[in-house]
């Protein structure tokens, strides 16, 4: 992680590094108020900006960042280091939370949605283009772009979007079992370009 | 592990399943080791792709929710009994049947039967352990000691009936005995419990009236009318 922070900041010198995640999460949990800022500090934005990719509007997306870091700060002594990195965790909970707000809202139009998708063409270029015009980091565009095109498509419309695997499945007319893989072995392949640590 | 389960992993990851899906798939994560480290590795994956996204929210945010953390209450580190007892069916009939095994393992161990009669009894105490398991209010609540000792109570309010199941006990110092308490208004002894290779079972079949919690004291051998040590070990008994 603190490499990837070293590498992400490049000309910030080292000690200007923001503090690590998983640390202040151990502060904030003992109610460190001060700890908790640092942290909003760290995390806001990538959570911000994930939970707006999914939900769009931009005063939800402000409720539903808001949501989680409040629920960092209730559960911030759930924490297990050994499950995961504190930002894949502050992560997993955004993007939960993120879906489950554009789930909720979708349950309630679901019948003119589901006539709405019929008709809709593939909206993937769209959101392939806003994915590559926002993408910060070079790296990862650069291991989106070696994926294949259904595989590519596939996980940007589960992650960015907060489709099920069923709705990508539909909207790219691509059997159910076919994209369930294509989820599989796309994040297998970016986590082998991207470097994650096995 | 089937083939079919395993490749949801990435739209599990991604949160791409339902609910259902969901529960099933960490039914699954929970027994397959190589499911769980692939999990691992694809939510840091996916973290990658979240953080590729980063845009920094309206200042204003920051300072709601500084001023709204005042009013959140912060849970502690372990697990507490209301999220126990909160938790899902499907997680609930787990729990009964681990302590089901739990049951059978620590029946095992303390049945050891030297004669008929014995035997006898070792089979009705499994019997009734079992009964209170398959109880309709059975409720299950698992607890551990910062020193390693493992408790497992189960109670059903309907049958008055509770039991702690102990794992990882030490044996009692010499001249001395693990005694069991329900503890409510006051405090009353449902036995002795004696551990057998750390492990032990005390079935109380009397009314459990108002009790809240259950303790185990350390008294001297034969047991005190009130326990006379601070417990070694207590849980909160589930409602």
């Amino acid at each position: 992680m603190a490499d990837r922070v070293r590498r992400i900041t490049g000309s910030v010198p080292d000690t200007e590094l923001p503090p690590d995640a998983g640390a202040l999460l151990q502060r904030v949990a003992r109610g460190d108020e001060q700890a908790f800022s640092a942290l909003y500090d760290l995390v806001s934005a990538p959570v911000f900006g994930l939970v707006r990719r999914i939900v769009r509007d931009p005063a939800q997306s402000e409720e539903v960042t808001q949501e989680v870091m409040l629920e960092l700060w209730r559960t911030a002594a759930r924490y297990a280091p050994d499950r995961g990195s504190a930002m894949t965790w502050v992560m997993t909970l955004a993007h939960r939370r993120a879906v489950d707000r554009v789930r909720s809202a979708q349950s309630a139009t679901d019948r003119e949605d589901k006539a709405f998708r019929r008709e809709t063409t593939r909206p993937f270029d769209e959101v392939a283009e806003q994915v590559s015009t926002r993408l910060e980091y070079e790296q990862v565009r650069r291991c989106l772009a070696s994926l294949t095109d259904l595989q590519r498509e596939s996980v940007e419309l589960a992650y960015y979007r907060g489709l099920t695997y069923k709705e990508v499945s539909e909207l790219l007319d691509t059997p159910l079992g076919t994209v369930k893989t294509r989820l599989r072995d796309g994040l297998i392949r970016l986590r082998d370009c991207l470097g994650v640590a096995r | 592990m089937t083939p079919d389960i395993h490749a949801l992993t990435g739209a599990y990851v991604l949160n791409a399943v339902t609910e259902t899906e969901r529960a099933d798939f960490e039914r699954h994560l929970a027994e397959c080791g190589a499911c769980a480290e692939e999990v691992r590795e694809l939510e840091a994956t996916a973290t990658r792709l979240g953080e590729a996204a980063a845009a920094g929210p309206p200042a204003a945010l920051k300072a709601a929710v500084m001023a709204r953390i005042g009013e959140v209450r912060q849970l502690p580190p372990v697990r507490d009994e209301l999220a126990v007892r909160r938790k899902r069916w499907s997680t609930r009939i787990l729990g009964m049947a681990a302590a089901a095994l739990l049951v059978v393992s620590v029946a095992l161990g303390v049945v050891t039967a030297q004669s008929r009669q014995e035997l006898d009894a070792g089979r009705q105490q499994v019997a009734a352990m079992s009964a209170l398991l398959a109880a309709e209010d059975a409720r299950l609540v698992n607890g551990s000691t910062p020193d390693g000792l493992v408790g497992t109570v189960v109670v059903s309010r309907k049958r008055g009936e509770v039991m702690l199941l102990a794992d990882k006990m030490p044996a009692a110092p010499q001249g001395k005995t693990y005694q069991v308490w329900l503890i409510g208004e006051d405090k009353r002894s449902i036995g002795l419990m004696a551990p057998d290779n750390g492990r032990a079972a005390l079935m109380a079949a009397s009314a459990i009236q108002d009790a809240v919690a259950i303790g185990v004291t350390v008294e001297p051998a034969g047991g005190s009318d009130q326990p006379t040590t601070d417990p070694v070990m207590a849980m909160t008994l589930p409602t």
